[in-house]
């Protein structure tokens, strides 16, 4: 039996599969929150998602959608609709859909480390930061008590390598936004157009409390790149973040502030856990 | 196992942590970080970052300070965070350090307990008779527990170093055991042989040492009359209910490519005794250590 799981998780929206990868000849057979699902495109090109019994029969059809490449369900009743992302409607953008990549960790702890900062000399070294530019300099993160979505801003770091695209070393301005506990986007300073952000966004699919299918996209201003080049860039620091997140414990996102010990750079990560623990977020934290 | 927290355990070979490295290993269920600074002995903590929860088996040695491989925070060889990357020009407060335990090396092999301070090893089996003169030869890592694992072991004969020699391919030793069992006190066992051409002698026996958890530390010792004693040791490790280490060392004999020999035999020896370990069908014999 499926345990009983809290409104915060259940009403989130989550992606099961990229757009172009659920195709009429391929149903997607997934679990989610630890429950089976099975989605289906029929050959007109409809989606259709259900929870299923561990035995494979339909239990009921859920809600679905289509957007920003990816298809989105929900088990619960969100009194939200999916989050906006203007972003995509802007001219000149390019998407990249990552792929999938599955993680033995929380999602909790998934996008914990997708806000960090300070682990880009160690894990992504002389890409994304390197010794000894390893400050972190002050920062902001916030919950937006109108749209209740938690907000970082004004981040700087050093970086050789920002994106696919960049041709050196360069101080990048970040932004995050995390519309839901589980799903969130940055916004860093774009190689490609001067002013302008690129995004990039990840979408955890918890299968299990400790097991994600990680869907990612990259929105950016790259007119040089080759889909190849940037799915590369984007895979390999993904793989360097999965060898911490795999070996992090507890593999739950501890939210007892006293488990674990903050810096200031871990601001985000201090709003982040609070953020979760005021929800009542159970699913996933420890 | 609650009380055998308090008792020291093999966990490695001291060669098998050179300096400069980080490995972990599973003791009674729990994680450890093992880590040797470039000019000092070896360290034993949770395996777990106070910062963020990263294991620390993963870091890297930097001199005499372990780095944590997320955010690099630098931990001494006292447990104490001494270095915040992120904010450079802070010195971290005391609070932030690693829970350790208490850590020796002794007999070629690295030694830990889980509770209780570093103190007491000294009075414990696992300090030995072998400490000056150890060479550590190989761990295998076998399925099954402790306990099993010890009572397999009981009756069963482990070459002296010197013989294990003799039985190198070539070296035209031939030996034929006619009997073995276990003394009375089942604390012991004992094997008789012959040597080709030879009278039948006791040639060693086996003990369990005293120590606990009970028939951890295993040691074999030559008994003839016309050459020195010489001593295996084997070394049990709970890693869990379910798999168990066991940590060979036997006596140098000062001479390096000797040495290497012995290695060599014990490690072939030693994958032997895994297969004898896993099968337990397979008869007592099914391991005459010199074919
Ligand atoms: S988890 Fe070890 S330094 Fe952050
Ligand atoms: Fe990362």
């Amino acid at each position: 039996m499926s345990k009983d799981l809290e409104p915060a998780a259940l009403d989130q929206w989550y992606v099961i599969e990229s757009s172009e990868d659920l195709r009429s000849d391929q149903p997607r057979r997934t679990r989610l929150l630890g429950r089976p699902i099975l989605g289906e495109r029929s050959a007109s090109g409809t989606v259709t998602i259900e929870e299923r019994t561990e035995e494979g029969e339909t239990l009921r059809k859920l809600p679905c959608l289509e957007r920003y490449g990816y298809v989105w369900t929900t088990l619960g009743a969100p009194v939200k609709p999916l989050f906006d992302m203007p972003e995509f409607e802007e001219d000149g953008r390019r998407l990249v859909v990552c792929g999938v990549l599955t993680v033995r960790t929380s999602p909790g702890r998934i996008v914990e480390n997708f806000l960090d900062l300070s682990h880009f000399p160690f894990v992504h070294t002389d890409i994304l930061g390197a010794e000894p530019m390893t400050e972190v300099t002050p920062y902001k993160a916030k919950l937006d008590e109108s749209s209740g979505e938690l907000w970082v801003t004004e981040c700087g770091f050093y970086q050789p390598q920002a994106m696919a695209a960049s041709s050196g070393a360069a101080q990048v301005d970040y932004l995050y936004r995390v519309p839901q506990p589980y799903a969130a986007v940055l916004y860093k300073s774009s190689p490609g157009k001067a002013g302008a952000f690129d995004l990039i966004g990840i979408f955890p699919q918890p299968l299990e409390e400790t097991l994600c299918d990680v869907h990612c996209f990259m929105l950016v201003y790259d007119d040089v790149s080759s889909y190849e080049g940037m799915l590369q860039w984007q895979q390999g620091i993904f793989l360097q973040d999965r060898i911490i997140l795999e070996n992090q414990r507890p593999a739950r996102l501890p939210l007892d502030p006293k488990a674990e010990l903050p810096s200031r750079a871990d601001t985000s990560a201090i709003q982040y856990r609070r953020w979760l623990k005021n929800l009542g977020v159970e699913f996933g934290v420890a | 196992m609650s009380e055998t927290r308090q008792d020291w355990h093999a966990v490695a070979g001291m060669s098998d942590l050179p300096a400069g490295t980080a490995r972990a290993v599973t003791l009674l269920g729990e994680d450890i970080a093992l880590w040797r600074g470039e000019s000092g002995s070896a360290q034993a903590w949770r395996n777990q970052c106070p910062h963020r929860g990263m294991r620390l088996s993963f870091g890297q040695v930097r001199g005499d300070r372990l780095s944590c491989r997320y955010h690099g925070w630098q931990f001494d060889t006292a447990a104490q965070c001494k270095f915040m990357p992120a904010h450079r020009k802070i010195s971290p407060p005391a609070s932030v350090c690693v829970p350790s335990y208490g850590c020796r090396e002794s007999g070629g092999l690295i030694w830990i307990r889980l509770a209780g301070d570093g103190d007491g090893f000294e009075d414990t089996a696992a300090a030995g008779d072998t400490q000056a003169d150890a060479l550590f030869c190989k761990s295998i890592f076998v399925d099954g527990s402790l306990e099993t694992l010890a009572d397999r072991l009981v009756g069963a004969y482990f070459p002296p170093a010197s013989r294990a020699l003799e039985a190198m391919p070539g070296a035209g030793f031939e030996g034929e055991v006619l009997d073995h069992g276990r003394g009375a006190d089942e604390s012991h066992a004992v094997v008789a042989w012959r040597r080709r051409g030879r009278e039948p002698e006791e040639a060693f026996s086996t003990s369990y040492h005293g120590m606990r958890p009970a028939r951890s530390v295993i040691r074999v010792v030559a008994k003839t009359e016309d050459e020195p004693p010489e001593a295996l040791m084997l070394a049990l490790q709970a890693m869990t209910e379910r798999r168990t280490g066991v940590h060979l060392a036997t006596q140098s004999s000062g001479n390096d490519e000797t040495d290497r020999q012995r290695r060599l035999y014990f490690g072939r020896w030693a994958r032997r005794l895994r297969w004898f370990l896993e099968h337990p069908e397979a008869p007592f014999d099914g391991f005459r250590p010199w074919t």
